[in-house]
């Protein structure tokens, strides 16, 4: 029934200020890096269209936190219906690395997924471009971490040299995918209204 | 992350505006002086945005309860009276404290459109609109093709009815037609000028207006019945929209978004505690102060004893899918004046299935609301209760047979039967059902209307926002955000005059959508409507009524 529909995975991106969260969503959408950091204002969501995850085409939203996090004022609206969450740390800075507990903690309480357990996260460790002796969280102890969290898929990423972020990104798509499905099964599924669509006015879904 | 000490300090410098109250109308006055420029600083004293317009998770709608309860209460609400079940998960639930609906032609949903917040939000359907009437839901003819296959209307009626949709479509410019009634009842015009029976006027007023009493004047409710006909057919066949989870507060939040992006700060959980009209020194309950270059909007307005709107929320173990049009989960059902021991203005109720993402599933939300004070709104939103309760139960029963005789099935153009209405509700009537309805949340609390705690001097930095109307659906809202930012930039040419630098060129073509007349009613001009809309002689024609 479903096979004209569009795909539409929407990804919330997470994680503390300065660790290159709109600059890996930069790279991953436009392969584009400025060195230059501005905290993000103005950042609103990428669209990544005609992604290919195996035999499927879909479309990625990737959600900004457009600053509002500053003051931990997201509101409960930026996390619904997520299909994905990706927690962002930088490798040499210890304080983002410690805050991921809490930014999933957040994630789970203000999304309620249906499942928590089952629901993806990703975490990237950012920045690994940067000399190694300014890194100060070790892979190990990253992955201790994403292991004890259930088996949280893990990258060492840099948005600068667009390192291992494509890999990243497809895992994030992929995992999106699966969890998008399982929801539409398990809900009272009805289309929302593409308000966007002249065409398709007075359409009958017959 | 609680530490964000930098941007403390950052805070606790300056900006232009400063906002207190994320409701609907202060978060559209944010992001449209945010795009314009200003530097917005917007603030709420609630951990949560929507201010009076939120939908809260049971957590929240406890402690909300206590507030308005409390001496300190400084919100439109009053009296709230909360029951809930033991074992609610409250994280599954969004409680609307201020339900509305969004017709597909409005101002709103244009602003929605052209300030791209819409891209933010799920919109849903919402084509049931129901009247209640002698213990039976009458589904509303809202369209030519509804009232063309309507069992129970005669020939005469049918024609009446479709002279007065033709009428309405641009009563605007029929000044002659309506002049003289202008400010009379309604239902004295519908009655007088185009020969409707009751019923029809009932459901012109109630149903399809959504107006509380037969009473009101033509010219206001004329444009109330022309929204709903003008909405049908622009996204399908229905006339309003919601949006998921509580279209009020999803929609104050997707403005903030927008206004984060372009670079108003937001600040939850902080209470304004003070502001010094002469040096511009607002005060923070943590002790920061900040200096307000520009004005202060504040929804922290006062109740006034002259309007009152009652409210009850019930939460029931029943998907009530009976009372949707297929494909959505959401109705409304209307109880007109006089149907519930004497009741002076309709009660409305929206009823909200877990496609709403405001419940689980195998539950509904029934809001309903009557424009009437405390006690006797009470009273009569306890009446219209117990019919929905003996509603569903009997709709939704596994254990009813139903015989259904060839003549009582009509065929439509296109060679759906569809059964009469009338044999139907008969049959329900005499059922008596064999469960009870579980009830899971019982809300009952009571709204005003709000005024500015003072008359502010005409220079005064200090400016007031209103509560949430009373009306189901959004009204004014655009105007109002359009007066509060005029109050603040001196203009409104510039309201949401943004380009947005975007190579996608959605907003543009859905707001084409927009423009485009309502077509469906302006059959002399037969254009090419789509497949599935029905000409008048045609169908005509074809039926034998
Ligand atoms: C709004 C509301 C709805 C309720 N609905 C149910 C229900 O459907 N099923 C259930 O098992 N229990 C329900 N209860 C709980 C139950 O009625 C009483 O709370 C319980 O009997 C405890 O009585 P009490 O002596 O502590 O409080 P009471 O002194 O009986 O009541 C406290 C206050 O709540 C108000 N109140 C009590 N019951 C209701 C009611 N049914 N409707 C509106 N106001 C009420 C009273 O007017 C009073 O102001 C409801 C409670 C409330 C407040
Ligand atoms: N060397 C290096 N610098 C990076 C990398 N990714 C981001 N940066 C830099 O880190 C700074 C912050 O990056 P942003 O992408 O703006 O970080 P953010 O997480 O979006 O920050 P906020 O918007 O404030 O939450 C910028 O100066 C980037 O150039 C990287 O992989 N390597
Ligand atoms: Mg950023």
């Amino acid at each position: 029934m479903s096979s004209r529909k569009k795909t539409m995975l929407k990804v919330i991106i997470l994680g503390d200020s300065g660790v290159g969260k709109t600059s890996l969503m930069q790279q991953y959408v436009s392969k584009k890096f400025s060195n230059q950091y501005k905290a993000t204002i103005g950042a609103d969501f990428l669209t990544k269209q005609d992604v290919r995850v195996d035999d499927r085409t879909v479309t990625m939203q990737l959600w900004d936190t457009a600053g509002q996090e500053r003051f931990q004022s997201l509101g409960v609206a930026f996390y619904r219906g997520a299909d994905c969450c990706v927690l962002v740390y930088d490798v040499n800075n210890a304080k983002s690395f410690e805050a991921l507990d809490s930014w999933r903690d957040e994630f789970l309480i203000q999304a309620s997924p249906r499942d928590p357990e089952s629901f993806p996260f990703v975490v990237l460790g950012n920045k690994i471009d940067v000399e190694e002796s300014k890194r100060v969280v070790s892979q190990k102890r990253a992955l201790a971490f994403c292991q004890a969290k259930g088996n949280i898929p893990y990258f060492e990423t840099s948005a600068k040299e667009a390192i291992n972020v494509d890999q990243a990104f497809e895992v994030i798509a992929r995992n999106a995918l699966i969890q998008e499905e399982s929801e539409e099964y398990s809900s009272d599924f009805s289309d929302p209204i593409n308000i966007h669509l002249d065409n398709e006015r007075g359409g009958c879904e017959c | 992350m609680a530490t964000s000490t930098a941007s403390a300090t950052d805070c606790n410098e300056t900006c232009d505006v400063l906002i207190y109250g994320t409701g609907l109308v202060e978060s559209v006055v944010a992001a449209a002086l945010a795009w314009q420029g200003t530097n917005v600083l917007h603030i709420d004293s609630n951990p949560y945005y929507g201010g009076a317009w939120a939908a809260l998770n049971l957590d929240e709608l406890k402690a909300w309860t206590d507030r308005v309860n409390s001496a300190s209460n400084n919100t439109p609400f009053l009296d709230a009276y909360l029951y809930i079940s033991r074992n609610l998960d409250p994280r599954k639930y969004a409680i609307d404290l201020s339900p509305h609906i969004l017709f597909t032609r409005s101002d709103l949903l244009s602003l929605l459109i052209k300030s791209r917040v819409s891209r933010y939000l799920e919109f849903k359907p919402l084509g049931s609109f129901h009247t209640f009437e002698q213990d039976s839901f009458e589904k509303v003819p809202g369209t030519k093709e509804d009232i063309f296959t309507s069992q129970t209307l005669t020939l005469l009626t049918k024609r009446s009815l479709m002279r007065f949709m033709k009428f309405v479509i641009d009563w605007e410019q029929n000044t002659t037609v309506w002049q003289e009634y202008k400010d009379e009842p309604i239902s004295k015009f519908l009655e007088e000028k185009f020969g409707l029976d009751v019923p029809q006027i009932v459901e012109l007023v109630h149903s399809i207006g959504l107006l509380p009493t037969p009473k009101t004047s033509t010219e206001v409710a004329l444009a109330k019945i022309k929204r709903y006909l003008t909405s049908m057919q622009v996204y399908g066949n229905f006339p309003a929209m919601y949006s998921m989870y509580g279209t009020g507060g999803e929609l104050a939040q997707g403005f903030c978004r927008s206004a984060a992006v372009a670079g108003a700060v937001y600040r939850l959980g902080s209470k304004l505690v003070g502001f010094d009209e002469t040096t511009g020194v607002a005060e923070l309950e943590s002790g920061e102060k900040i200096k307000v270059a520009e004005k202060i909007i504040s929804s922290e307005t006062v109740a006034t004893q002259d309007e009152e709107v009652t409210r009850m929320v019930a939460v029931v173990e029943k998907d009530c899918k009976e009372w949707f049009a297929e494909g959505e989960s959401a109705a409304i059902v209307v109880f007109p004046v006089d149907t519930l021991d004497g009741n002076q203005a309709a009660v409305q109720v929206l009823v909200m299935g877990s496609g709403s993402g405001q419940c689980p599933s195998g539950q509904a939300i029934w809001y309903l609301s009557i424009q009437e004070s405390g006690e006797l709104g009470r009273k009569f939103l306890y009446v219209a209760l117990e019919k929905l309760e003996e509603a569903i139960l009997r709709e939704s029963t596994q254990d009813f047979e139903f015989a259904v005789n060839e003549e009582e099935i009509a065929y439509l153009p296109n060679g759906l039967p569809v059964i009469s209405s009338v044999r139907l509700g008969e049959s329900l009537r005499n059922f008596t059902p064999k469960e009870s309805l579980k009830y899971l949340l019982k809300l009952t609390y009571s709204q005003k209307s709000t005024v500015s705690p003072i008359e502010p001097p005409a220079d005064s930095k200090l400016i007031y926002s209103a509560a949430p109307c009373f009306s189901l659906a959004f009204e004014d809202i655009v105007d109002q955000a359009k007066g509060l930012y005029e109050l603040v930039t001196g203009t409104t040419d510039d309201f949401f005059d943004v380009d947005f630098e975007d190579e996608d060129d959605d907003a543009t073509v859905s707001a084409a959508a927009q423009d485009t007349e309502a077509r469906e009613f302006s059959d002399d001009k037969d254009e090419d409507v789509g497949g599935h809309q029905y000409d008048f002689e045609e169908v005509a024609g074809e039926m034998t009524i």
